[in-house]
């Protein structure tokens, strides 16, 4: 990766107002995605002195400024805590931790990298992303928008509900990216569900959510639950793995997830 | 651009380009045991300490580390040499090229983790890889090392 000239951006405007000011310009996170990917850049633009590293905590809401590192979400208690190590559990799937000591939010989120182990994990937490121009959305929202924003990613917001997580990635090596993963949550009022690395990037099975969370007994569902989540998402083929492998894959572990987070709550 | 940092205890001043990543900078000016093995966030040879914290020297940009303070083995002898004591006890080495980038990982994590598990140990050091004595030995050797106080 060439870089052409270096800006430690002194505020958001600023930033913002650089990344405007060249289409190669582009924000750092952690740069180990950017290294990999991006040849020639001509600014590199720097966050480091805007204090987006932070996590913090309101009443209703943790909000995880989006240069903190992965490694710093893992073991952040108090919001592993309140989501049932659901964040935890998922993000030590991803490389080692020196790799997640530099691996930012922000980048993670905002590449919607179809592989992700984070994106199906904060879906069912019903996250919501905050840009400097654009505001808040949620991040279904985000997931579904057509173009890349043009835009900063200035921080996570994560609700605060108590509740019971399942989180499964199967990969075919350790350090591998995902073959499937499925991230769960049943918080008070109802169980959330979502498949990444399918291989499309990671998506809600809402017909199945529907099924599950108006059903009381669910166990007799099983077959109607399957269908409607194999109907809904589509599961796909990529040299880690084919689609009859992956649809297999979400069955299983649709139902062990299931059994999971009932099975815990009781 | 010059940049100031704080590298195995000594105050330094580097002059560097803005794409010069932390891992060539170290063996530009002859801090050699910082390995290159993958380039590419992925092998773990490259880890060294920055403000304490184990991290990839191959991804990080020099000059986004103003100020900060940088280790490597060179800098950290004493503990160096009871891990290494270790290793050579259970076999855990042969070629010596992932030790350096290891024994650091090793290092933080007995800073960071009170008591760790098994399965917390591997957590935290999978992103090492050593691809000649296994990681089975290296893991004894591991549990050895964290017996001792620090
Ligand atoms: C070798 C390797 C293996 C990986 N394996 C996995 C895996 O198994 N599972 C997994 O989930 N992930 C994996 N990842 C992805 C990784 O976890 C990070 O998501 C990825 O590196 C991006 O984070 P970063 O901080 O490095 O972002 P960067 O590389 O710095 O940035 C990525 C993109 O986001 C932009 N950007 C960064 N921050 C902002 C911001 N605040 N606002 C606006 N734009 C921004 C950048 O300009 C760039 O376009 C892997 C990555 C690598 C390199």
């Amino acid at each position: 990766m060439k870089i052409q000239q270096y800006h430690r951006a002194t505020s958001l405007e600023d930033a913002y107002n650089v990344l405007h000011a060249g289409s190669n310009n582009h924000i750092l996170g952690g740069a180990l995605w950017l290294k990999q990917i991006a040849k020639e850049i001509d600014t590199a633009i720097d966050l480091q002195d805007l204090n987006l590293h932070e996590i913090e905590q309101t009443e209703t809401h943790f909000i995880i400024g989006s240069m903190a590192t992965l490694y710093r979400l893992e073991t952040a208690q108090a919001v592993n805590e309140w989501c049932d190590q659901l964040i935890k559990n998922s993000m030590q799937h991803i490389m080692g931790v020196a790799f997640r000591n530099t691996a930012t939010i922000g980048g993670s989120i905002i590449g919607r990298y179809a592989f992700s182990d984070l994106l199906g994990p904060l879906l069912v937490l019903n996250a919501e992303v905050e840009f400097y121009r654009a505001g808040k959305m949620t991040l279904e929202a985000f997931l579904n928008e057509r173009r890349m924003p043009q835009d900063i990613l200035v921080a996570v917001h994560i609700p605060k509900e108590r509740g019971q997580s399942f989180f499964k990635k199967v990969s075919n090596t350790r350090l591998d990216f995902a073959v499937l993963n499925i991230a769960m949550f049943k918080s008070k009022k109802e169980i959330r569900i979502a498949f990444g690395s399918r291989p499309g990037v990671a998506a809600l099975a809402k017909e199945a959510m529907k099924i599950i969370n108006q059903t009381p007994s669910w166990q007799e569902q099983r077959e109607t639950l399957i269908n409607a989540l194999l109907e809904e998402l589509k599961f796909g083929n990529n040299q880690r793995g084919s689609e009859a492998y992956r649809k297999q894959l979400a069955q299983t572990y649709l139902i062990r997830g299931i059994e999971e987070v009932m099975h815990n709550d009781r | 651009m010059i940049v100031e940092m704080t590298l195995n205890h000594q105050v330094k001043r580097f002059d560097v380009d803005h794409d010069e990543t932390l891992l060539q900078t170290l063996r530009k000016h002859g801090v050699m045991s910082v390995k290159n093995g993958c380039n590419a966030s992925s092998c773990g040879t490259c880890t060294v300490l920055v403000d304490g914290k184990p991290m990839l020297s191959c991804s990080l940009l020099t000059i986004r580390l103003q100020n900060k303070k940088v280790v490597t083995v060179e800098g950290l002898q004493e503990e160096v040499e009871k891990i290494g004591h270790y290793f050579g006890l259970e076999g855990a080495d042969q070629c010596g090229y992932c030790n350096p980038g290891v024994a650091l990982a090793i290092y933080a994590m007995k800073q960071s983790l009170a008591n760790p598990s098994s399965e917390e140990i591997k957590t935290f050091l999978v992103g090492n890889l050593c691809r000649c004595s296994g990681h089975q030995a290296q893991f004894k050797a591991v549990k050895r090392y964290l017996g001792d106080p620090l």
